[in-house]
């Protein structure tokens, strides 16, 4: 395989250009190797390329013929199909297992063993310690020197062919060296672009998942509410008016034509009756799944949620929760009740204001408190505070703290109001002590 | 003749209730809300009480524990429109639980078994 000097100016922009299209890194590595190797680019017989990797040089890729006779043979056919340089670059990325590339993997060489050699010049034959891996005293060495770091090394030889390094352009194959070096760097930039890209996309996803589910229970919890007080308002006037019924069909004789109508009017009312159970039962979907939650991250979980909300309103908040801490609890229900808390602290404080959520281990239980610098709850308040219906907001129903309340009592805890140091309310839940940590909620 | 004390704070389901209850056999009083009650049970021996749970003044449950403060050997039926409380009525003290139905024959049941009839 030929070219005399390698390949002129010309010819490099345009490999460059073709290197620069390749973003990922595993493609700008191969097409990086098959302009070295391929007879319109610097016609190397074998190119091995080691990427850096913290303290050491670790081989990456060795492309080529693995034998004489395999390189007569892709020669030959290179020759008889006319691939162009260009062909080959886009043809790049199929990974072929061969010896070679097995080879590559077990090559491993401490940054220090090349020292001195490790700037923007080819050296041939040196360091001397790489013959004995490529199995030939007449090798090219090139550092890849991008912008500025070091990002890998390339070894190339002409072991089948025994054609003179020396007749290759070498400052063609350094300035090569300059651009492999900056497109592995850009490669390795957006690899790692791709992967914070993922990590954001994650966060974002269950920011979604947990706002979904956080409304469902809301929802839920609201309407559950709302059918309890229904139903109940319902009851009794179905008692009335099926017991009466029943009481007339007693006092009429059995034969009276009237029965039949009243027990239409019996059957009518027990459907009701029976809707109205149906009803209730509809809470039945919130039914909790108690375990052992890490408290923390139920914390964290609501506070990615209102996140950017705090953000937005510039409010500082202080998460004091040890990690390690389990509550016996529903994770749905319990996020529920400190969005609730959280929620109510961000609106009581405002723009700027202060919260802090911290926790404090008892005998039995936990106390977690919302702390928020807000106006406070007024002393006349603090008993109407958790019932259904009331509110001094001027907008919602005034469920939610009777809500969260009951989810509280339903964890076998407690929820109380008190002044905060930070000057608002601090609302302190109380809450059983959990076992070991059966699974970790973060998912 | 045993003596019964109907306590809600419906009216027209009081009416209904004491006219079952007397067909039934029974001497039937009634008030409209737990203080009421309490006031009552001080007054006269009464075998038997049926409770309803929500009520205004004084609900249900303060009531039962008043009542049974009064006279500890008195039956107690909680009979309500919530399903929700069913766990608890025995912790409570009561004797008996039964959720509000326009079949009225549950409860009488109830009131016959408790006082051995």
């Amino acid at each position: 395989m030929g070219g005399k000097e390698g390949p002129d100016i010309r010819d490099l922009l345009k490999i460059d250009e073709f290197l620069h299209s390749a973003l990922e890194l595993d493609q700008a590595l191969c097409r990086i190797l098959t302009a070295l190797t391929a007879g319109e680019g610097f016609g190397f017989n074998r190119a091995l390329l080691l990427l850096r990797k913290g303290e050491y040089f670790e081989g990456e890729k060795w492309i080529g013929p693995v034998s004489h006779e395999d390189a007569a043979r892709i020669w030959e056919e290179l020759e008889r199909k006319k691939i162009t340089l260009q062909e080959m670059l886009e043809q790049c990325g199929e990974k072929r297992e061969n010896v070679l590339s097995k080879k590559a993997k077990e090559i491993k060489i401490h940054y220090e063993k090349l020292q001195g050699y490790l700037e923007r010049k080819v050296r041939i034959g040196e360091p001397e310690f790489f013959s004995e891996i490529l199995g030939t005293r007449e090798f090219a060495f090139l550092p890849l020197i991008g912008r500025e770091n070091c990002t890998g090394i390339i070894l190339a030889d002409n072991i089948y062919s025994g054609k003179k390094i020396e007749e290759i352009d070498v400052n063609m194959l350094e300035f090569y060296g300059a651009i492999a070096g900056a497109v592995i760097e850009r490669a390795l930039l957006y690899t790692e672009l791709r992967k914070e890209k993922e990590r954001y996309e994650q966060a974002y996803r269950k920011m979604k998942e947990l706002q979904e589910s956080t409304r469902r229970v809301e929802r839920l919890a609201a309407l559950g509410e709302a059918t309890a007080m229904i139903a109940h308002e319902l009851r009794n006037p179905l008692v009335i008016i099926g017991g009466y019924t029943d009481y007339i069909m007693k006092k009429l004789e059995p034969g009276e034509k009237l029965q039949e109508k009243l027990k239409v009017i019996k059957r009518t009312v027990r459907r009701l009756e029976l809707a109205l159970m149906n009803l209730s039962g509809y809470l039945k979907d919130v039914s909790p799944g108690y375990r052992s939650l890490p408290l923390s991250s139920v914390i964290q979980d609501t506070l990615l949620i209102l996140g950017p909300e705090m953000e937005k309103m510039e409010i500082e908040v202080e998460k004091e929760i040890p990690e390690g801490l389990t509550v016996w609890g529903d994770p749905e229900l319990l996020r529920h009740v400190f969005l609730n808390l959280l929620k109510n602290a961000v609106e009581a404080c405002g723009r700027g204001g202060r919260i802090r959520i911290w926790c404090e281990e008892r005998e039995n239980e936990f106390v977690v408190s919302v702390d928020d610098s807000g106006p406070g709850v007024k002393r006349e308040d603090v008993e109407e505070i958790f019932k259904p219906f009331f509110s001094r907001k001027s907008s919602g129903l005034g469920l939610g703290l009777s809500i969260v309340k009951k989810i509280v009592d339903a964890h076998g805890g407690r929820i109380e109001v008190k002044e905060s140091p930070l000057g608002g309310a601090s609302f302190q839940v109380y809450l059983p002590k959990g076992g070991e940590d059966e699974e970790n909620i973060a998912r | 003749m045993k003596r019964i004390l109907l306590v809600d704070d419906d009216e027209d389901l009081l009416e209904l209730y004491r006219e079952t209850l007397q067909e039934e056999g029974f001497s039937v009083d009634t008030a409209t809300n737990g203080r009421e009650a309490v006031e009552k049970v001080k007054e006269k021996e009464y075998d038997l009480v049926v409770l309803d749970i929500r009520m205004p003044e004084m609900d249900g449950i303060e009531a039962l524990g008043y009542i049974l403060g009064e006279r500890k050997d008195i039956k107690v039926v909680l009979n309500t429109a919530y399903a929700s409380y069913k766990d608890n009525f025995l912790t409570w003290g009561a004797d008996a639980y039964i959720l509000k139905s326009s079949d009225l024959s549950e409860l009488v049941a109830a009131i016959k078994k408790l006082l051995c009839l």
